[in-house]
């Protein structure tokens, strides 16, 4: 053994073995060239690209509306807009850009950011403040309840770090012609909602009143915010409002029997296909709904789907609002460049000729209501008809809000799927709740 | 009177003991083929499924209860994926990217494994219990120095960069497999050839090689099939369309206009056409992998 090992160690020498490794790294060092390595190498400082490109990451499906707007921008800047395809969840969202914010760098000097990850980026210093960016006349084009929003959700101490370019509310979608078949009016308050429900639901044929996308992560908490919005209660508290809200749905699904039990495992593709496999009579969907619903030519027509006010629980009809939105990061490479961009992009000019193209950048604005007023747009009657009857509900912030919404999801799961009582769930994410906040 | 009472001849004890052996062997290979049908039908179930999805006509896909048969064929979600995503690049992208790491990553631990296993030199063992423990490693706690370290160096949005990073992390573990394989090559194969007056390098190259190119091959594949499923990396380090890898094109897909709603017959298409090349790189190196795992296995 010991023979073994002196004439392996013979083969190759600790000073042979040390030579040849450092021979290997001169040549490396020397074939890198002089200056080049440590201009460029891992010892030069954070690099910032000094140059005329504004690298602006939103995703792909939205670029071509972007593109159209943007030779304008770089004729009169003199700036190039390079676009880069954006992640699409807010979870996507935190893993590609944390490590980046984290070590103080950017690869992008402008995004299109998910409410899901907003207020992480926010917290943490990662986004540049909006107010001193964004022109007042700018500001004064939202609404007062998208002001609300702004104030409410994207902003810390009152002061804004995203603007919002895409409008997310749970609109009340009907299907008029199969209410009209069966001489129905389209309900107006919880009350109705179960009585009409009660009288189409034909469980055997998986015929439904009502159902949604409860599927973990994130989808239950969405319905559940809904519901909470229309008790006024607050959903992060898990108030008395809270727990009202999870009891009407329990009791939609369970007592009263209107709303499928499989919803639980249903994402909002397969609530989609539900609706328009004319299998539910009414449900609260996203805006988005109705492109795909269009764009389903073989089943849509107008007259068959109308969208009314959600009915209206104990605080009235409700709903809450949310959606994308634009920022900086705060270690953009070129942040003046990034500056004039969400400013051309936000302008009461340019944005109703994206919200025109886009229903991606389509939020309520006055330009863009009063552009888009004669268009005949649904999307934009909906609009008008939940501004004017207050229905929109700020989004409940909380600093930790992925985290959050996940102690929703969890604790309406378990008593939803009749693991833990109603008092159990409320008491429990009370004091998850107070974790996150520790 | 006498009654005869009708008895059933009684089987010598040797036919019974046969008789209950052979019933027994019998329904030992039963419940063994059940078991091995069970398994392949937990294994095989979701490729089945996401192939059916993707040739499924959309309006089938969520049927309640689910529709396990298409009523007609369709590649309606393939051309739309390659419409939604830039199909081709992601999946050069990829293959780059996976061959690379896997190439790259055999080569450097080869050298490595060799190293510790057959050189003696100061601070060996101690590289080797590194190596080990850098396994341990959770992948989020070296995610920011990393990003900050490559940002630095320009690696970031490129293929080399990308090569560089996903190799050293597979490094440590494709050491561990090789050191342990070169070490049960008998040294004396590489005395005889020294005695008989190859240098280092004409052993390693002509003797050691050859006898440890099923490992290699295996670790190269495992490598291989590894970098090609990654998506946190390629999703933190790769941004551009010219280094995205098909993974984090698999989490760019939307239906037309809507961050909301996941397109699963799209989905379920890029995940057949992402599963394809690992069969057809498995299924042909097969006999080597076989070979490897099981020298790898004996001591």
């Amino acid at each position: 053994m010991k023979k073994e090992k002196q004439i392996v160690q013979k083969g190759l020498s600790r000073r042979t073995f040390l030579k040849g490794t450092a021979g290997s790294i001169a040549a490396a060092l020397a074939s890198s060239g002089p200056g080049k390595f440590l201009t460029q190498g891992i010892y030069a400082p954070a690099l910032i690209q000094q140059n005329n490109t504004v690298v602006f990451a939103i995703q792909e499906f939205a670029q071509p509306a972007i593109q159209s707007v943007l030779e304008k921008f770089e004729s009169d800047t003199g700036l190039t807009v390079q676009l880069e395809g954006g992640p699409v969840s807010g979870n996507d969202m935190l893993t590609r850009y944390s490590p980046q914010f984290a070590s103080g760098t950017s690869s992008v000097d402008l995004f299109s950011d998910a409410d899901d990850s907003s207020p992480t980026f926010m917290r943490a210093g990662w986004v540049m403040p909006l107010d001193e960016i964004i022109p007042q006349e700018t500001w004064d084009d939202f609404p007062p309840s998208m002001q609300d929003h702004i104030r409410g959700f994207l902003s810390i101490d009152d002061v804004p770090y995203r603007i919002p370019h895409e409008f997310a509310v749970g609109y009340f979608f009907n299907r008029q012609d199969l209410l009209d078949e069966k001489g129905l009016a389209i309900p107006t308050t919880w009350e109705e909602l179960v009585e009409v429900g009660k009288e189409v639901t034909d469980a055997e044929n998986d015929i439904w009143g009502t159902t949604d996308a409860l599927i973990k992560p994130a989808l239950l908490y969405v319905y559940v915010a809904y519901l909470t919005a229309q008790t006024g209660g607050k959903v992060f508290d898990f108030d008395e409002g809270t727990g009202e809200a999870l009891q009407f749905l329990y009791d939609m699904i369970h007592t009263h029997k209107i709303f499928p039990e499989t919803a639980l495992n249903q994402d909002y593709t397969a609530q989609n296909e539900l609706y328009m496999g004319d299998k539910v009579y009414f449900m609260r969907q996203w805006p988005f709904f109705q492109g795909v619903a269009e764009g389903n030519a073989e089943w849509y027509a107008p007259e068959k789907m109308v969208i009314s006010l959600p009915p209206a629980g104990p605080a009235g009809s409700k709903s809450w609002i949310g959606g994308w939105g634009f920022s900086i990061p705060t270690y953009a490479p070129n942040p003046d460049g990034a500056k004039a961009l969400i400013q051309y992009l936000t302008s009461p000019e340019v944005a109703p000729v994206l919200a025109e193209q886009q229903g991606f950048l389509l939020t309520p604005r006055y330009s863009i209501l009063d552009a888009l007023k004669d268009s005949g747009d649904e999307l934009i009657a909906a609009m008008g008809l939940y501004a004017e009857n207050n229905v929109f509900a700020p989004r409940a912030f909380h600093p930790r809000v992925a985290e959050a919404q996940t102690v929703v999801d969890d604790m309406a799961s378990l008593f939803l799927t009749k693991q833990a009582t109603l008092s159990e769930v409320l008491e429990q994410g009370k004091e998850l709740i107070a974790a996150l906040d520790e | 009177m006498t009654t005869q009472t009708a008895t059933r001849p009684q089987l010598p004890l040797v036919v019974q003991t046969r008789r209950s052996k052979w019933l027994g062997q019998y329904v030992q290979t039963v419940l063994m083929y059940l078991s091995f049908a069970i398994f392949v039908f937990i294994v095989c179930a979701p490729f089945y499924f996401i192939l059916v999805s993707s040739v499924m006509p959309k309006d089938e896909l969520f049927e309640v209860p689910p529709n396990y048969w298409p009523s007609e064929v369709t590649f309606e979600s393939y051309s739309q994926m390659a419409e939604g995503v830039p199909f081709v690049a992601y999946f050069r992208n990829s293959l780059v990217f996976a061959t690379g790491s896997s190439a790259l990553s055999v080569i450097a631990a080869g050298m490595a494994a060799y190293a510790l296993a057959r050189i003696r030199f100061p601070g060996s063992n101690v590289i080797y219990i590194a190596l080990i423990l850098s396994v341990a490693l959770p992948q989020i706690a070296v995610l920011v120095p990393m990003f900050q370290t490559f940002q630095a160096a320009r690696l970031v949005n490129t293929h080399h960069g990308l090569i560089i990073m996903m190799s050293s992390l597979m490094l440590p573990f494709t050491i561990m497999t090789l050191v342990s394989f070169i070490k049960q090559i008998p040294a004396e194969i590489e005395e005889a050839a020294y005695i008989d007056g190859a240098n280092t390098l004409q052993i390693i190259l002509r003797v050691v090689l050859p006898l440890i190119r099923p490992a290699l091959f295996t670790m190269f594949l495992i490598n291989f099939i590894i970098s090609w499923n990654e998506l946190l990396y390629p999703l933190v380090f790769a941004h551009h369309e010219s280094v995205k890898t098909l993974s984090v094109g698999l989490t760019e897909l939307t239906d037309p206009g809507s961050t909301y709603t996941k397109p699963w017959d799209m989905m379920s298409a890029m995940s057949v056409t992402m599963i394809i090349p690992v069969l057809l790189i498995i299924l042909f190196g097969q006999r080597m992998i076989i070979a490897g795992l099981a020298r790898g296995a004996v001591k």
